[in-house]
C-alpha cells in the first residue's frame, strides 16, 4: 500500500508536467474514440443487418427501377416469407441543407422490419391517410413535428411540391436501427407519375424463412429475372450495406490510419514526459539504491509512475469523451443523416483504447526504467546537476 | 432532458475555455510582437544561435516533440491538399465556353431527363456556336451510374458506382481528351473508352479487356486522358448504343453546347425562362456545374480534416509545452546568467518563444515535405453528392504551404508561451544558484 | 580615491509565512574605487545577499544604496539590467558559461547589449581573452575546457565591457589549488593594472590575502574590518 502512495505522490510532484501530460493523453484519447465511433457509425447498418433479410435492386444501375410486378412474382418463390418495396424519394424539406432519407414505401413497410416500434393507433391512421407520413422520432424532435402536422416536401427526382400529413412516429430499441427516415405511401407517388414511369419501385426487401437458405433464395430471385429487360441483383442486407460502405472505403481507410496515428502521438507524448522525469530522478533513484532498494524496486517504481500518469490521462479522456462525442453527434447527424447510424460510444472501444493507453504508458517507461535500474549507484550519485 | 442540459452546459464551458485560450493567445501574440520590435530597435535580443544550439543539444526530447508537431502539420496539410484536389479535379472539368443543360430541379445529370425536342430547339438558338462542319455545336448525352466490381473484389458486393456517359462525335468535340491510349470507340459498336482514373481499378478496366454491364459486354478500346478532371473517372461509349442498353430512348440526361461567346450564357438563361418549351430546363456553365457537384464533398473533407488536425494540434502543443518547460527548468542557471549580464526579462521571454517557434517551423517543414510526397498518390472515393466514384489528386498550393507553416508557427508559439513566461519571471538570485 | 559603493542602514528581510527573517540587519559600508575588497563569514551570515544587493540583483528592504554614482533603489528592473550591463562584471562560483556557446560567443554576450558593431566587438573579445591567456581557445566549447580555463573565460566575459566594478561570488570555490592561484593572480592584475574595483565573497583565506580590505559578516551584521595597511577593527 505504501508503495502505491509513494508512486502517486511522486508522479504528482511536478504537478504541472503531470497535468499537461494527462491532458495531452486525454485529448488524444478523445480524438481516437471520436474517430472509431465515426467509423462504427458507418458500419452500423452492417451490424444491424438482419440475417433473414435480402434486398433486390436493378442490376444495371442503382438509379434504375424495377417493375412493381416483380413483387408478386418474388412472393411465390419458395423460401420467401414476406416482400416489401420502397422508392428513394430524394428531395428536401424547406431547405436543401435539411437532408434526411425519404422513402415512398408499401403500406406494410414495417412488416419486414420488426426492429421498428410504432403505436398501433398511429399506424392505423397512417395506413388510412393516402397522404400520410411516418417519421422517425429523431426527425420529429429535430423539426418539431407533431401528429397531425401538415408539411411540404420539394422533390428533385420527382419534381414538384408534395404535401404530407404526419400520422405516425416510430422509434426503435435496436441501437443500429435508423430513426431518421421519413416514409409515405408509394401509391401517392405512383398516382402522380406519368404513364411511362408508373408502377416502378426502387428497392425490394425480401424476408426468408430460413436464414441459412438466404443465398439460395437470392440466387433464385436473380435467376427468375435474368435476361429480362430489368435484371436484378439480390443480396443479403449485410452485403447490401457493405457495398454502400465500400464506395467510401478509401475515406474510411484514411480515417482508420489517422486513428492509428493518434495513438502514436499519444504514446509519444507519454514517452517523452516519462523519459524526462526518469532522467531527472536519477540521483534520487541512486539514493534509494544506496539505502538498500533493489533494481527491481526501482523499475517497478518507474513503471508505476508511468501507469499513474497514463491512468490519469485515461480517466480524464474517458470523462471528456462522452460530452464531446455527444456534442459532435448532433452536428454530424445534420450533415450525414443518410449515411451514418447512431453515433454512440461503444464501451468495448473505450476498453480497448484505455488498455492501449495504460499499456502504452508502461511501455514508454520500459526503457528509462530498465536504464534506471541498471545504473551503478556511484555513477548516479556523481551526476550532480 | 438532463443529459441534454449537461451536454449544453459542457459544450458552453468547452467553448468558453477555447475562446479564452484563443483570445489570450492572440492578445499575447500582439504584445510579444511589439516587445520583439522594441528589442529589435534597442538591439538587446539574445542571440538566436543560443536557441538553435540548445535545441540541438537535447536531441532526443527535441526530436520526439518535433515528430509530434511534424505529424500534425502533415495531417493538416494533407487534408487541405485533398480538399483542394477535389475542387481542382471537379472544377477543372469542362470548359468555360461550354454550357450544360439539365432538367430543372435535378441535383445532378443522373436524375435529369431531357428530350430530343429540347436539343433541336437549343441547336437552333442564336447563343449556340456553329461547328467546323457548319452545324450547331450542341449534343445530347446520357449519364447513368452502373455498379462496377472492383478489380480485386472478393464478393459481388465489393464495387462502386461508376458514371457511364453516352456521347456522340459532337460531344467528344465539346470536351475532348488530351490524348487517347489505344483509340476512340467506333460509333454504332459495343466499344467503350475509359478514363485514366479507372484504369486497373475495376474488373475489365484495361485496354483490350471488356467490361460487363447492362446485360452486354463492352470492349475497352481506349484509355483517355482528360487532364485529371472528373471525366477521367468516366466510361464513354456510343450514345445510341447506351440509349438502347439502358432503355432510355429517346431521352437524354443532359445537353452540352458551345456558347457563341462567353457572354451568351445570360441570353441563354433568359431564353430558357421565357420559352414555354424550354422552361423545364436550367443552364449553367459546364465548369460551374461540375464545381457545384463537389462543393459539399470538398467542404465535408475540409471540415473533418481540420477538426482532426486541430485536435491533434492540442496534443502536439501540450507536447511542445512539456518539452519547453523541461528546457527552461534545465537551463535555469543559464537564464539567470543572461539576466545578470544585463539581458532584460523581455529578451528572455522572446528568446524562448522564438526557440519554440523555430522548433515548430522546422518540424512543420518536415511535415510539409512528407505531405508533398502525397501528390504522387491518388485517392478514389464516392462523391456523396453525385454518388459516383471519382479519383482525386492531392494538390499542394502556395496558399496551403503558407497556411501549414503558419499553423506550425502558431503551435510552437502556443506551446512555448507559458514556459517562456516562467523563464522570464524567474528571480535572478534564485536562478544563478541553479534554481 | 572616492567611494564608488556606499551602503547606509541596509536591511534585508525575507518573508516566511507571517515571520520576517532578517538576513541583513543594518549594514553601513563604503568601498573606494580601485579597491579589492573581500566579504567573509560563516554560511548564513548574509554575505551573498549583500553581494547581490551591491550588484543590483536584489533590492534591500530598507536603507540607501548608491553604486557607481547611481541610487539603485529608484531603478526599475529593466533599468537595473541596463545599469548592470554598463557598470558591472560578474564572476560566479560555477563559472555560469552557456554550454552551447563557444568561449568567444560567451565573452561576446555582454557586448551584444552595447552599440558596438561586429568588428569592434571582435577586437574587444580578443583583447579580453588575451588578458586571461586563452586566445587560442576562443572557438572551444566549455566542455572542452578545464575548470580553471572556464573560470578564466568567465573573467574575460566579466571585463570585456570594461566595467568599473567586478563582483565575484566564490570564484575559486570549485577550483583546484593551482587554478585558484591563477584566477587570483588575474584578479589582482585587474585591480592593480586596470584599476577595477573588486568585491569578492569567499571562504578561502588564501583569496582573502589578495585583497586590500577584508570585511567579516556575522548574522547579518558587519562584525569586523581588516585593512592591508595593517589597521584593523
Amino acid at each position: 500500500m505504501r508503495f502505491l502512495v509513494l508512486v502517486v505522490k511522486s508522479a504528482f510532484r511536478n504537478r504541472l508536467r503531470t497535468l499537461l501530460t494527462s491532458l495531452g493523453v486525454a485529448i488524444a484519447l478523445v480524438a481516437f474514440l471520436f474517430l472509431r465511433t465515426f467509423i462504427a457509425a458507418w458500419y452500423a447498418g452492417v451490424d444491424g443487418a438482419a440475417s433473414d433479410r435480402l434486398f433486390a435492386r436493378n442490376k444495371t444501375s442503382i438509379t434504375f427501377p424495377l417493375p412493381l410486378a416483380y413483387v408478386d412474382k418474388i412472393k411465390n418463390i419458395p423460401g420467401v416469407s414476406g416482400v416489401g418495396y420502397e422508392d428513394w424519394f430524394g428531395g428536401y424539406y424547406k431547405d436543401p441543407k435539411n437532408f434526411f432519407a425519404k422513402f415512398a414505401a408499401d403500406d406494410n413497410v414495417f412488416d419486414l422490419f420488426p426492429e421498428a416500434i410504432v403505436d398501433s393507433a398511429e399506424m392505423k391512421a397512417y395506413k388510412e391517410d393516402k397522404q400520410g407520413a411516418m417519421v422517425g422520432k429523431y426527425l420529429a424532435d429535430k423539426y418539431g413535428w407533431k401528429i397531425g402536422d401538415r408539411i411540404t416536401l420539394t422533390g428533385d427526382i420527382y419534381p414538384g411540391d408534395w404535401e404530407l400529413n404526419i400520422r405516425a412516429i416510430y422509434t426503435s430499441n435496436a441501437k443500429t436501427f435508423d430513426v431518421q427516415t421519413m416514409f409515405f405511401h408509394w401509391t401517392m407517388l405512383n398516382d402522380r407519375m406519368v404513364e411511362s414511369r408508373k408502377n416502378q419501385v426502387g428497392l425490394i426487401a425480401i424476408r426468408v424463412n430460413d436464414p441459412s437458405k438466404s443465398t439460395t433464395v437470392a440466387a433464385a430471385v436473380d435467376e427468375l429475372f435474368a435476361n429480362s429487360p430489368w435484371e436484378t441483383r439480390t443480396e443479403s442486407e449485410k452485403a447490401f450495406q457493405l457495398s454502400i460502405i465500400s464506395m467510401s472505403s478509401a475515406l474510411i481507410g484514411a480515417i482508420q490510419i489517422i486513428s492509428g496515428v493518434v495513438l502514436l502521438i499519444l504514446m509519444l507524448i507519454l514517452a517523452n514526459t516519462l523519459a524526462m522525469t526518469t532522467r531527472e530522478r536519477t540521483t534520487e533513484y541512486a539514493v534509494m539504491r544506496a539505502i538498500g532498494y533493489r533494481p527491481n524496486h526501482i523499475i517497478a517504481f518507474v513503471l508505476g509512475e508511468g501507469f499513474v500518469i497514463a491512468a490519469t490521462g485515461a480517466l480524464l479522456g474517458v470523462g471528456l469523451a462522452t460530452p464531446v462525442l455527444k456534442f459532435f453527434s448532433e452536428i454530424f447527424q445534420r450533415q450525414m443523416a443518410a449515411f451514418l447510424g447512431s453515433f454512440e460510444l461503444d464501451p468495448k472501444v473505450i476498453a480497448v483504447a484505455v488498455s492501449f493507453v495504460l499499456g502504452g504508458g508502461m511501455l514508454s517507461t520500459a526503457l528509462p526504467a530498465w536504464r534506471a535500474g541498471r545504473l551503478k549507484i556511484v555513477d548516479a550519485l556523481r551526476r550532480v546537476e | 432532458m438532463i443529459s441534454k442540459i449537461v451536454t449544453i452546459l459542457l459544450g458552453a464551458a468547452l467553448g468558453a475555455v477555447l475562446i479564452a485560450i484563443v483570445a489570450g493567445l492572440t492578445v499575447s501574440l500582439l504584445v510579444i510582437g511589439v516587445l520583439a520590435l522594441t528589442m529589435l530597435v534597442r538591439r538587446d535580443w539574445v542571440p538566436v544561435v543560443y536557441n538553435v544550439r540548445s535545441l540541438m543539444v537535447r536531441g532526443w526530447t527535441t526530436g520526439v516533440t518535433a515528430m509530434g508537431l511534424a505529424l500534425v502539420v502533415f495531417v493538416f496539410a494533407t487534408v487541405l491538399m485533398l480538399s483542394r484536389g477535389i475542387q481542382k479535379t471537379l472544377a477543372s472539368t469542362g470548359a468555360t465556353e461550354n454550357a450544360h443543360i439539365i432538367r430543372k430541379g435535378a441535383q445532378t445529370e443522373i436524375q435529369s431527363g431531357v428530350q430530343p425536342e429540347h436539343l433541336r430547339l437549343l441547336s437552333a438558338a442564336p447563343e449556340t456556336a456553329i461547328g467546323k462542319d457548319g452545324k450547331p455545336l450542341a449534343a445530347g448525352e446520357l449519364a447513368v451510374l452502373i455498379f462496377a466490381l472492383k478489380a480485386d473484389a472478393t464478393s459481388g458486393s465489393d464495387g462502386a458506382n461508376v458514371l457511364v456517359r453516352g456521347v456522340s462525335e459532337k460531344s467528344i468535340e465539346l470536351h475532348p481528351p488530351t490524348r487517347v491510349e489505344g483509340r476512340m470507340f467506333k460509333p454504332g459498336t459495343s466499344e467503350i473508352v475509359i478514363g485514366k482514373g479507372l484504369l486497373g481499378r475495376f474488373k475489365g478496366a484495361r485496354l483490350n479487356e471488356s467490361m460487363q454491364f447492362a446485360r452486354r459486354k463492352w470492349q475497352v478500346v481506349g484509355v483517355m486522358d482528360q487532364g485529371g478532371s472528373g471525366f477521367d473517372s468516366e466510361i464513354w461509349g456510343d450514345l445510341e448504343q447506351f440509349e438502347d442498353a439502358f432503355q432510355r430512348r429517346p431521352s437524354f440526361s443532359a445537353i452540352t453546347l458551345r456558347l457563341r461567346d462567353k457572354d451568351a450564357i445570360s441570353a441563354l438563361e433568359a431564353r430558357l425562362q421565357s420559352d414555354p418549351m424550354l422552361n423545364t430546363l436550367v443552364v449553367k456553365r459546364e465548369v460551374d456545374y461540375w464545381a457545384a457537384q463537389s462543393e459539399q464533398f470538398a467542404t465535408f473533407v475540409k471540415f473533418l480534416g481540420i477538426f482532426v488536425a486541430v485536435i491533434f494540434s492540442f496534443a502536439a502543443i501540450l507536447g511542445a509545452m512539456i518539452t519547453m518547460y523541461a528546457q527552461v527548468a534545465a537551463r535555469t542557471q543559464e537564464i539567470g546568467t543572461l539576466r545578470v549580464l544585463g539581458f532584460r526579462r523581455r529578451s528572455v521571454l522572446v528568446s524562448f518563444v522564438i526557440e519554440s517557434v523555430l522548433l515548430a517551423l522546422a518540424s512543420g517543414g518536415i511535415g510539409l515535405a512528407c505531405a508533398s510526397g502525397m501528390q504522387l498518390v491518388s485517392f478514389s472515393t464516392m462523391n456523396f453528392q453525385s454518388l459516383s466514384e471519382v479519383s482525386f489528386q492531392f494538390t499542394l498550393t502556395p496558399a496551403i504551404f503558407v497556411a501549414s507553416m503558419m499553423f506550425a508557427g502558431l503551435m510552437g508559439y502556443a506551446g512555448g508561451l507559458l514556459p517562456a513566461l516562467r523563464a522570464s519571471r524567474m528571480p535572478i538570485t534564485q536562478a544563478t544558484r541553479g534554481g | 580615491m572616492s567611494a564608488i559603493i556606499k551602503l547606509k542602514g541596509i536591511k534585508k528581510f525575507y518573508q516566511r509565512g507571517k515571520q520576517d527573517i532578517p538576513v541583513l540587519d543594518g549594514i553601513d559600508l563604503e568601498i573606494n574605487e580601485g579597491s579589492f575588497e573581500v566579504l567573509m563569514g560563516p554560511s548564513g551570515s548574509g554575505k551573498t545577499t549583500l553581494l547581490n544587493l551591491i550588484a543590483g540583483l536584489d533590492r534591500p528592504t530598507s536603507g540607501t544604496l548608491e553604486v557607481a554614482g547611481t541610487n539603485l533603489a529608484v531603478l526599475s528592473e529593466g533599468d537595473l539590467a541596463e545599469w548592470r550591463a554598463a557598470n558591472l562584471g560578474f564572476i560566479f562560483q560555477f563559472y555560469n558559461l552557456l554550454p552551447v556557446l563557444t568561449a568567444f560567443q560567451n565573452v561576446e554576450l555582454p557586448l551584444l547589449l552595447t552599440k558596438l558593431n561586429k568588428a569592434e566587438r571582435k577586437k574587444r573579445i580578443e583583447t579580453a581573452l588575451r588578458v586571461v591567456g586563452l586566445e587560442e581557445r576562443m572557438d572551444h566549447y566549455p566542455r572542452q575546457l578545464s575548470g580553471g580555463q572556464e573560470q578564466r573565460v568567465a573573467i574575460a566575459r566579466a571585463i570585456v565591457t570594461d566595467p568599473r566594478i567586478i563582483v565575484a561570488d566564490e570564484p575559486t570555490g570549485d577550483l583546484d589549488r593551482k587554478s585558484a592561484e591563477e584566477v587570483l593572480k588575474l584578479m589582482t592584475l585587474l585591480h592593480t593594472k586596470f584599476n577595477k574595483t573588486i568585491v569578492m565573497v569567499t571562504h578561502d583565506p588564501h583569496a582573502a590575502e589578495a585583497a586590500d580590505v577584508l570585511w567579516r559578516l556575522d548574522k547579518g551584521q558587519l562584525a569586523g574590518e581588516e585593512r592591508k595597511s595593517g589597521a584593523s577593527s
